[in-house]
């Protein structure tokens, strides 16, 4: 009988703990869309086209829309060849003294704090050409993006099972052909899940933009000017006093989060199905 | 000429060796069947043939192999991997490539043939693999959509198309059913008019239904090699009586 009960406690206790690990996500996600979704109606499609209001006026998002988008676009254009060759090269050189180096460096800048990245581009970047601009945000982004790639390159190519490489070998082909021909195709469904979740990942960032893109509130300008982007808005709009700003700025995380949810759930739904 | 001439072969994984000393003559034209229980190399051998052993880390090769008269550690690998075609255990047409494709890759990749003449080729590869008239009409189809012979069969088909003078086989029916395995067995028998086809199997009875000439591999080493006739009726070592009759192995 005691047993038994033991038993009972244990198990309501593992699904309370794993109730409250979800409820947070469950409670960005219900006040995300409470709190949003009126804003939308409200301000209707002139949300996403027009740019910041004074207080207390009707007004839109679109400088931070164009500016995530830019930057996130720059951001693959730069790191997505780097990094899925970086992951092709840990993955098929395992035993390699560079490739153990890199991926052990890639499980770390998986975990490195944004906001270094961003004073790190600032150095680099922002203070050599004299002002924040698109290219250093992208930049910035680019570098928290690369892990997420290379990592699930790597994985994607890793999993490719070893007869496929073999029977191509057999038939006489080079290690490039092999590489590039056969494992990268097999491998494909897994690299562009790696893309997608590192350009999700990246296009709610916030930390690593403060010190390299800067932000605009009105204009949407070329890669070397300063741009807003949605994350970066939430952050300084909800620190403004006035109300309308605060609506803005749920408006503009529930855009954000509809952004982030169309591209995970089709991934989650295909890796559910294979 | 022999087509495979393999002296003195010792092959080590780090320090497990696990052909210690094989000499086997291959002659031309003939199904010869490596034979052997898990684990006593045959596959080892076999792939060190095309060279695919290599593939493998720390592996370790001594000896010599010659591939009608030349050595094929000096050979292009290329070149000798087109002579020696290879099939394996689980069928592995690539998933990705359409029926077509699979056979036209490496026949692109190699040079095999250009333009129209690929189209050829390809349907030449499948008629000689006995596998045109089932899929004549879906060549654009994924491959992994046909049956585990099938796609054994286009592997074949895969091979052929380079034009091989030798075709290894690693178990080629150990994962397919009794009908589609006597499917393969029966192609090997057409195919060995023409080439010379190696097969390793763990199957007494499959090496004594389809080979000419069989090797006992046994812990690394020949215990014994000739006719088939000879081997399972009057086997010389007691220990191949023991495995063609089933009480080791």
């Amino acid at each position: 009988m005691l047993r038994e009960l033991k038993n009972k406690v244990f198990v309501i206790y593992l699904i309370l703990s794993a109730f409250l690990v979800i409820l947070p996500l469950f409670h960005i996600l219900f006040s995300v869309f409470a709190n949003g979704i009126p804003v939308l109606l409200k301000y209707g499609l002139a949300f996403l086209t027009e740019t910041l209001p004074a207080p207390n006026r009707g007004g839109g998002i679109f400088p931070a829309i164009y500016g995530t988008f830019m930057m996130v676009f720059l951001a693959s254009l730069m790191g997505i060849p780097l990094a899925v060759l970086a992951g092709i090269f840990v993955a098929e050189y395992p035993n390699n003294a560079l490739s153990r180096a890199t991926r052990s460096l890639l499980l770390i800048m998986l975990e490195f704090p944004t906001i270094l990245v961003g004073l790190f581009v600032m150095a680099i970047l922002v203070m050599p050409i004299g002002s924040f601009s698109a290219l250093a945000g992208a930049f910035a982004l680019m570098i928290v993006m690369l892990p997420y790639v290379a990592t699930y390159t790597e994985q994607a190519m890793r999993s490719v099972p070893a007869q496929y490489k073999e029977g191509a070998y057999a038939l006489g082909l080079r290690k490039v052909r092999v590489v590039f021909s056969i494992t990268l195709k097999i491998a494909k469904k897994g690299v562009i899940t790696g893309l997608l979740i590192g350009m999700a990942k990246v296009s709610g960032e916030t930390a690593p933009l403060i010190f390299t893109a800067g932000n605009a509130w009105r204009s949407t300008g070329g890669v070397l000017e300063p741009v807003g982007a949605i994350p970066l808005w939430i952050y300084y709009l909800v620190q403004q006093p006035y109300t309308n700003y605060h609506e803005i700025a749920w408006g503009a995380a529930l855009v954000l989060m509809l952004f982030f949810l169309a591209v995970f759930l089709p991934i989650r739904l295909s890796m559910v199905r294979t | 000429m022999n087509a495979v001439e393999i002296e003195g072969v010792k092959i080590s994984y780090g320090n497990l060796e696990v052909l210690k000393g094989v000499d086997l003559s291959i002659p031309e034209r003939i199904c010869f069947a490596i034979m052997g229980p898990s684990g006593c190399g045959k596959s080892t051998l076999l792939k060190a043939i095309n060279r695919l052993i290599e593939l493998n880390d720390n592996v370790k090769i001594r000896g010599e192999i010659k591939l009608f008269g030349q050595s094929i550690f000096k050979m292009d690998l290329t070149r000798l991997r087109r002579e020696v075609g290879m099939v394996f255990q689980h069928p592995n047409p690539f998933p990705h490539m359409s029926i077509y494709d699979n056979i036209a890759f490496a026949v692109k990749c190699n040079r095999i043939a250009k333009g129209k003449e690929i189209d050829k080729v390809v349907e030449w590869a499948l008629k000689k693999a006995v596998l045109w008239d089932e899929v004549k009409d879906r060549l654009k189809n994924k491959a992994n959509q046909l049956s585990g012979g099938q796609m054994q069969r286009l592997c074949i088909a895969r091979a052929l198309a380079l034009k091989p003078r030798v075709l290894l086989m690693d178990e080629p029916t150990a994962n397919l059913d009794p009908i589609a395995a006597s499917k393969i067995e029966d192609l090997i028998q057409e195919l060995k008019k023409e080439y010379t086809i190696v097969i390793v199997t763990h199957s007494p009875a499959q090496a004594a239904r389809i080979a000419d000439q069989v090797a006992f591999l046994y812990l690394g080493k020949v215990v014994e090699v000739g006719d088939v006739n000879e081997i399972f009726e009057k086997p010389k070592n007691e220990l191949t009586e023991k495995y063609v009759t089933g009480r080791i192995g």
